[in-house]
């Protein structure tokens, strides 16, 4: 389980030789990014939020693929994808967050994260990079971001003048009680 | 699980062996319990019956078990008691001998088990049952009278020189002086064999003299040179000598024949050079002077292979199958490129080519995950002949098909429902012999276990001639349970009345005993044969028996599926659970919509259409035509509805994620370029559709 997080670093630093995210932070610093001082992110927006998730919870992201939509699914499981090997579940993080945003994939993103026991595909709106902070500087959620993402976000980081909300990767693709039974 | 600790892995090897060693006892217990039975004791058996335990007291030492190591070392020499005639094998040893043998099994699995800090524990729990076994051997085993075959053979061993008499152990001594006694010619037979040859040649030779006399020993012989070994073999037999020299003159081996009795005290050599002569091989071994090398090497040519490493090759090849699709994608867009059509063809070629190649591999891969049913028969032989016992009735196994090979792991997923239904049979149909009897019965009941392959499924057949199953008194067991109403059991089909059986928890039985009675059982059965997407059938008849017959796919890697498309959707629906497809035109599909039942081999199947079950209720469609796929989970049925056939495929089913848990889907599978596909799990939807009607 733990080497997952391994792998993400790796994997962060090919997606950085790949360009395929704009990149912001120091790659070769993230992973360094468990120093007990600073937080690396990996951030991505939503309409006009910004989102992040810690660099350890990040695989990797892939462009859209066409999804196998699975039955009687809350509509924030997008469906399925198979990704080396292995069957992913895709959660729209738009929907799960309760976005009503329109649609427009042009710039989508599957930003693949393992969390715990959990591997899953999200599909965010656009990429931002990675981000490292000073662990300081996260302030508990406020009470605005209670009432809209609740339960989501774990806290509120500053950067560059911008608030972005710190998500939490595991309740955003843990498995949902409405339809666990 | 990535790093194995070379001691553990070591250990595993060794808890294989003993398993092995194990089982090669259970059999030999059971032939021996047969002999006790019949009254005539095959020292053979008993023999080989003592080699075992001793192997396991070997191992013993491995394991660093001190209890296995007691419990081993009193059974080896209870049994070196017995080999030697001093003291009689009745039905009381018998039991003592098989209860060692269970309590032996278990510390194996104990074994099996993580080693965790209650390790220990296990240890201690087994020691007062292997007290308790020493007992009963110390008491059973009553001493034989002596002496009465000291006098005799007294003759023999003048001929015998003294060396010889002098390295038979005395397990060799006392057949040799119990043959004499009964009368048989002693013989010598001297035998060589060279190097290369040895290992074969001798199983063969001394396979050959088996057949008609008894090997009392094997000696080397004198005359043994680096290259050429030679044998004394004493055997005894009530043949004359004439007999034997036509009989292992066949084996085309050089050999001479010794006859040593009381009366006759010249030796009499007779050579026989027929048959191929090992001394040219002797010859060209002399002239190269190969020195004798030292060598490991075991002559087995088989190995053991952990399951897992079969089932990552396995995965490689599904991913290959993938790639393959990728270059018949490829080749069909060139072909249809101007000027470039040529390479596509030539794709195309090399392609089909691949496809031939990676379905080869396939099947040899899968072949070797097979193994013979007769192997998991083998194991209810035991387990029968103590349920025998401790029931009190006299029961037969008849155990045909054993060669009909099925998937490892289906095996032992079969192991415990074979267990219950066989302990079904026991408990509840076969009658006590007395009562047999009166009916007209053999005294002895008979349990049949036998396997067939069909297609792609392993058909395995537990049939018994006991008493049938009682209808009316499931019937009246499953109202006084609440399982049904008074009122609706009445409505029951004698098929439904059958279908109770499986519900968990339930019995017949009043009283819990040793075996059965405690309700769990059928469902267990049910439940395993469910997951290996098999099918149950059950018929009986009062009186005369029952049979159990269960339907299984051979292997699960790789499941052929039916492509089905339905709303729109494209799913994969594994053909292992399919028992037929039937076209329905639209008068029977109109009736279908109507009532949602199916009349299919004189029963009303519910049938349910693919897509309502997984998106509700849709409007109508244009086209009439649709397709009903009867499947099969466990003794249900249900007819899945859907609108196209699309295609069969070979397909590996890949497990969707914890955080999907979708009513009827078992996985999805990878497709490749085109992505992925859901695969239907029938068991799922069966559910489904019973607990919507419910």
């Amino acid at each position: 389980m733990n080497s997952g997080d391994a792998k993400g670093h790796l994997r962060w630093k090919e997606l950085a030789l790949n360009s395929i995210a704009p990149s912001v932070g120091d790659y070769d610093g993230a992973g360094a990014s468990d120093a007990k001082d600073a937080l690396t992110v990996v951030c991505f927006s939503i309409g006009a939020e910004e989102f992040a998730i810690p660099v350890s919870d990040a695989v990797e992201v892939i462009k859209p693929r066409p999804l196998v939509p699975v039955p009687n699914m809350p509509d924030y499981i997008r469906g399925i994808l198979c990704h080396r090997g292995e069957m992913l579940t895709v959660v729209d993080f738009r929907r799960r967050l309760g976005l009503s945003h329109p649609d427009h994939d042009a710039d989508a993103r599957i930003l693949i994260v393992s969390c715990w026991d959990i591997k899953a595909g999200s599909f965010v709106e656009k990429m931002g990079g990675v981000r490292e902070v000073p662990k300081a500087s996260v302030r508990d959620a406020g009470k605005g971001a209670e009432g809209r993402f609740a339960g989501f976000v774990k806290g509120v980081l500053e950067s560059e003048g911008k608030e972005i909300y710190l998500l939490d990767t595991y309740s955003m693709v843990e498995p949902h009680a409405a339809y666990e039974q | 699980m990535a790093d194995i600790d070379p001691k553990t892995g070591r250990s595993n090897e060794f808890l294989l062996e003993a398993e092995d060693a194990l089982n090669a006892l259970g059999t030999n217990l059971v032939r021996l319990g047969r002999c006790v039975k019949a009254g005539v004791i095959d020292h053979t058996i008993l023999n080989s019956v003592f080699r075992s335990a001793h192997t396991i007291k070997g191992m013993a030492g491995v394991f660093e078990s001190d209890t296995l190591a007691t419990l081993t070392h009193s059974l080896e020499d209870a049994l070196d008691t017995l080999r030697l005639g001093r003291a009689l094998l009745t039905e009381d040893v018998m039991d003592s001998l098989f209860s060692a043998y269970e309590v032996m099994q278990r510390m194996i699995e104990e074994r099996r088990k993580e080693p965790g800090p209650e390790a220990l524990d296990p240890e201690r729990t087994f020691l007062t049952e292997i007290a308790n076994i020493k007992r009963s051997l110390s008491i059973t085993l009553s001493p034989h009278a002596k002496g009465a075959t000291q006098a005799d053979g007294a003759g023999a061993k003048k001929e015998l020189s003294g060396d010889i008499l002098g390295v038979l152990t005395e397990y060799e001594l006392y057949r040799l002086k119990e043959n004499l006694r009964h009368g048989k010619k002693v013989f010598i037979v001297n035998t060589r064999f060279s190097l290369e040859d040895l290992e074969r040649g001798y199983a063969n030779f001394t396979e050959l003299l088996k057949s008609r006399s008894e090997v009392i020993a094997t000696l080397p012989s004198t005359k043994t040179s680096p290259q050429v070994f030679s044998f004394d073999i004493l055997i005894a037999s009530d043949k004359g000598k004439a007999e034997l020299l036509d009989i292992v003159k066949r084996c085309g081996y050089e050999f001479s024949i010794r006859q040593i009795s009381e009366n006759n005290g010249l030796e009499k050599k007779h050579e026989d050079r027929q048959g191929r002569p090992p001394l040219q091989v002797i010859r060209d071994a002399d002239q190269t002077v190969k020195p004798r090398k030292e060598s490991l090497r075991r002559s087995s040519s088989s190995i053991r292979v952990e399951i897992a490493k079969i089932e990552s090759v396995m995965n490689s090849i599904s991913d290959l199958g993938v790639l393959k699709t990728g270059i018949s994608d490829l080749s069909a867009r060139l072909r249809n490129e101007p000027g470039l059509s040529f390479y596509g063809i030539e794709i195309s070629r090399i392609e089909r080519h691949l496809e031939r190649k990676l379905s080869e591999l396939r099947d040899s891969v899968l072949d070797v995950r097979m193994v013979p049913v007769g192997e998991l028969f083998g194991r209810y032989e035991t387990f029968l002949s103590r349920l025998a016992r401790q029931s009190g009735k006299e029961i037969s196994i008849v155990v045909s098909g054993g060669s009909t090979e099925i998937d490892k792991h289906i095996i032992e997923e079969l192991a415990d429902p074979l267990m219950h239904i066989i302990r079904n049979a026991v408990d509840h149909a076969i009658e006590p012999p007395h009562a047999r009897e009166s009916m007209g019965k053999p005294r002895a009941g008979r349990i049949t276990l036998s396997a067939h392959q069909t297609g792609n499924h392993a058909v395995i057949e537990i049939r018994d001639d006991g008493a049938g199953i009682d209808e009316d008194l499931v019937s009246r067991k499953a109202v006084e349970k609440g399982m049904v109403s008074p009122d609706n059991i009445k409505k029951l089909s004698r098929h439904d009345v059958l279908e109770l059986l499986f519900a968990p928890g339930f019995t017949t039985r009043d009283t819990v005993s040793e075996t059965s009675g405690r309700g769990v059982g059928m469902d267990v059965v049910k439940e395993n044969i469910t997951r290996l997407g098999g099918i149950i059938d059950l018929a009986t008849e009062k009186g005369r028996g029952t049979r159990v017959v269960l339907t299984i796919p051979v292997t699960l890697a790789i499941i052929r599926a039916m492509i089905v498309e339905d709303g729109g959707e494209r799913y994969a629906l594994p053909l292992s659970s399919a028992i037929e497809i039937i076209e329905l035109r639209s008068d029977s599909a109109e009736d279908i919509k109507q009532h949602g039942v199916i009349a299919y081999n004189e029963r009303d199947v519910p049938c349910v259409r693919l897509k309502e079950f997984f998106k509700g209720p849709a409007g109508e469609e244009e086209g009439s035509m649709l397709y009903g796929i009867m499947v099969g989970v466990a003794e249900h049925r249900l007819c899945i509805v859907v609108k196209r056939l699309v295609e069969e495929l070979d397909i590996v089913i890949k497990p969707l994620s914890r955080t999907i848990k979708a009513q009827g889907i078992a996985g999805a599978a990878d497709m490749g370029e085109k992505g992925a596909m859901l695969v239907v799990d029938a068991a799922g939807m069966l559910e489904g559709v019973n607990n919507r009607l419910a």
